[in-house]
């Protein structure tokens, strides 16, 4: 008899995965832009501090070496943009893992146990919910300064809510399997039903959720740098871009194209991710 | 004073469930009783079927065996030395779902082996591993799969290797079969049975299949509505069924003969009763044909009838034989 491979939940995940035409595409397409982001700068004669007193605004040029233009400083865009789109996808994916990390136990451990410490426990995520976001941003800068780690940790300590509403309903759904029961029967501790049979579980709904909590959190990030609140200078990010060139726009039109020609494609390729992620992962599909 | 071969006593053993009302203005808490005064003696290395419809607290007296539900009332005593995590395993009715589907059938069945104290080596583990596997049957070289790519029987053989690994004294089995194929139904149950003589294991079989509760135990438990209706040999149950909720249910199992099947009378089974309106009388009071004004003002207590049996009606039938 032929040795027949073993398809573990994961690998044909992967399979439904890479039949999704957007999704490979776009996962590509974050994987280029990661390297771009990466090294791109280096091959580029200028940095995104200097500024160059020959060509302040300057148009996009292949002669000068100006590929995407320069902005109303003489600096250069491209650097810029890359130097931005790194800080972004760094605040997706930092912002993303505080808030998994909390969101998941918080969740779990809410909805196993249930009853009053679940009540307790999801009263506080209500009490959290209400706070207004931009008032908390805007405390946290005042008292703190300005500071990028702020930043990942006020949009993570947001974002870790939805998560563990999530999980906890998950969880809530998982912890009545029979499998669960089995683990309790043969004595495994509520720690290790949580670690083995729990939250491996979730992964799925989880993946899905990373997948559209970067994109939401480069927006929240943008959103602030847009107002003044985000990323300072000389540091910058995507929305600090688009915030620069939307006040030029009328005048110097690349420097609003550039940045938010890279917003809108990590944007959508994340979200597509999150689309394919969530089409692959449904039980209920044909394989 | 404890019966030695005693491998399980439950004594009045009463098991409710709270029913709170989800409004958030009423405080008004329901309690249902789901088993009420149980008192069985389950002797070691027996096999004893418990029966009863859909409801009927089977699976919670199961589950309250295991440790998963505190009774209300009663202790449930076991034959010294029996640890209930170890020594009593549980097999479930639906195989798959049993299963951690991000588990291989290597993490499944050794799993239990983490609790058991001390840890056992990895030598070890691969060996007990292969043994339970061959002795259910299954492929050693499949250990790395996952149970969604296992039939049914095959998962169920993988639940039996994992209950069984710990080389436990008591083994119970929540309608082992009900969701399996028939034609693999046979193997699982002489599965079940090889073990059971091999290792001398005190047995518990839950099931609807009246025939195969017949075949498999030599004690047997009627149970409705949490209650005992009747208890004793299971040979003798079936012949002379003496409790008229014995005879209902032993009279709605099928034949497997057309003919007979068309011919045949079925025991008058009236509507059940929700537990909610639940009066002084006998339970099945409601149902039963037999039911005399006394049945609805007392609840009859079991009796003994005969030898060996037990029987919770005032009016045991006297030697009605099975259809």
């Amino acid at each position: 008899m032929a040795e027949v491979k073993s398809l573990s939940p994961g690998k044909q995940i992967w399979i439904r995965l890479k039949a999704n035409r957007a999704a490979v595409t776009s996962m590509g397409l974050i994987g280029l832009l990661i390297l771009m982001v990466l090294f791109a700068p280096w091959l580029s004669p200028f940095n995104g501090e200097d500024i160059d007193y020959e060509a302040i605004a300057a148009e996009p040029s292949l002669t000068s070496g100006h590929l995407f233009g320069t902005d109303s400083l003489g600096r250069d865009l491209f650097v810029r943009t890359m130097e931005g789109s790194r800080i972004s996808l760094a605040i997706g994916l930092v912002a993303t893992l505080v808030s998994l990390i909390i969101g998941i136990n918080y969740g779990a451990i809410a909805g196993y146990f249930g009853g009053r410490v679940d009540a307790v426990m999801m009263r506080i995520v209500d009490i959290l919910y209400a706070m207004p976001f931009m008032f908390f941003v805007i405390l946290l800068m005042v008292f703190f300064g300005r500071n990028i780690f702020l930043i990942f940790f006020a949009i993570g300590a947001i974002n870790w809510l939805d998560i563990a509403r999530i999980v906890r309903g998950q969880t809530l759904a998982i912890k009545q399997q029979s499998y669960v029961e089995a683990a309790r029967i043969y004595g495994a501790s509520h720690w290790h039903i949580i670690q083995r049979h729990i939250v491996p579980n979730l992964l799925g709904i989880v993946v899905v959720y990373i997948t559209l909590t970067i994109p939401q959190v480069i927006l929240v990030e943008s959103f602030l740098s847009f107002l003044g609140l985000g990323i300072q200078e000389p540091m910058t990010s995507l929305g600090a871009l688009v915030s620069e060139g939307a006040n030029e726009m009328e005048s110097y039109s690349w420097t609003l194209i550039f940045p938010a020609v890279f917003l809108s494609i990590i944007l959508f390729c994340f979200n597509f991710i999150g689309d394919g992620l969530r089409d692959a992962l449904d039980p209920k599909q044909v394989k | 004073m404890r019966d030695n071969n005693l491998a399980i006593e439950v004594d009045d053993v009463s098991v409710s469930f709270r029913h709170s009302s989800s409004s958030l203005m009423s405080f008004k808490k329901n309690t249902f009783d789901a088993l009420s005064n149980i008192s069985i003696a389950v002797q070691a290395g027996s096999r004893l079927g418990i029966v009863g419809e859909s409801g009927s607290g089977k699976t919670t007296l199961a589950k309250t065996i295991l440790g998963l539900y505190q009774p209300a009332t009663g202790t449930i005593g076991f034959n010294h030395g029996v640890q209930q995590n170890k020594d009593i395993q549980f097999i479930f009715q639906d195989p798959l779902a049993a299963l951690n589907p991000r588990m291989t059938v290597e993490q499944l069945i050794t799993e239990p082996l983490d609790y058991l104290g001390v840890k056992p080596d990895h030598a070890t583990r691969t060996k007990k591993l292969k043994t339970i596997m061959e002795q259910v049957g299954l492929d050693y070289s499949q250990r790395q799969r996952y149970a969604h790519e296992f039939s049914g029987g095959q998962c169920q053989r993988i639940g039996i290797a994992r209950a069984m690994i710990t080389e436990p004294k008591i083994l119970i089995c929540d309608e082992p079969v009900s969701a399996l194929d028939v034609s693999v139904r046979a193997q699982i149950i002489s599965l079940l049975k090889e073990f059971q003589q091999r290792l001398d294991l005190t047995l518990i079989f839950i099931a609807h299949d009246l025939s195969l509760v017949r075949y498999i135990s030599d004690e047997l438990i009627v149970l409705y509505q949490g209650k005992l209706m009747e208890m004793g040999p299971s040979e003798e149950i079936f012949s002379h069924a003496r409790h008229p909720y014995t005879q209902a249910l032993i009279s709605a199992e099928p034949r497997p003969d057309p003919d007979t099947e068309r011919q045949r009378h079925y025991a008058e089974y009236g509507e059940i009763e929700t537990a909610d309106t639940k009066l002084d009388g006998c339970v099945y009071a409601g149902r039963c044909t037999y039911a005399q004004s006394r049945c609805h003002i007392e609840a009859p207590k079991l009796q003994q009838v005969g030898e060996t049996v037990q029987v919770a009606c005032f009016f045991p039938l006297e030697a009605v034989t099975s259809v």
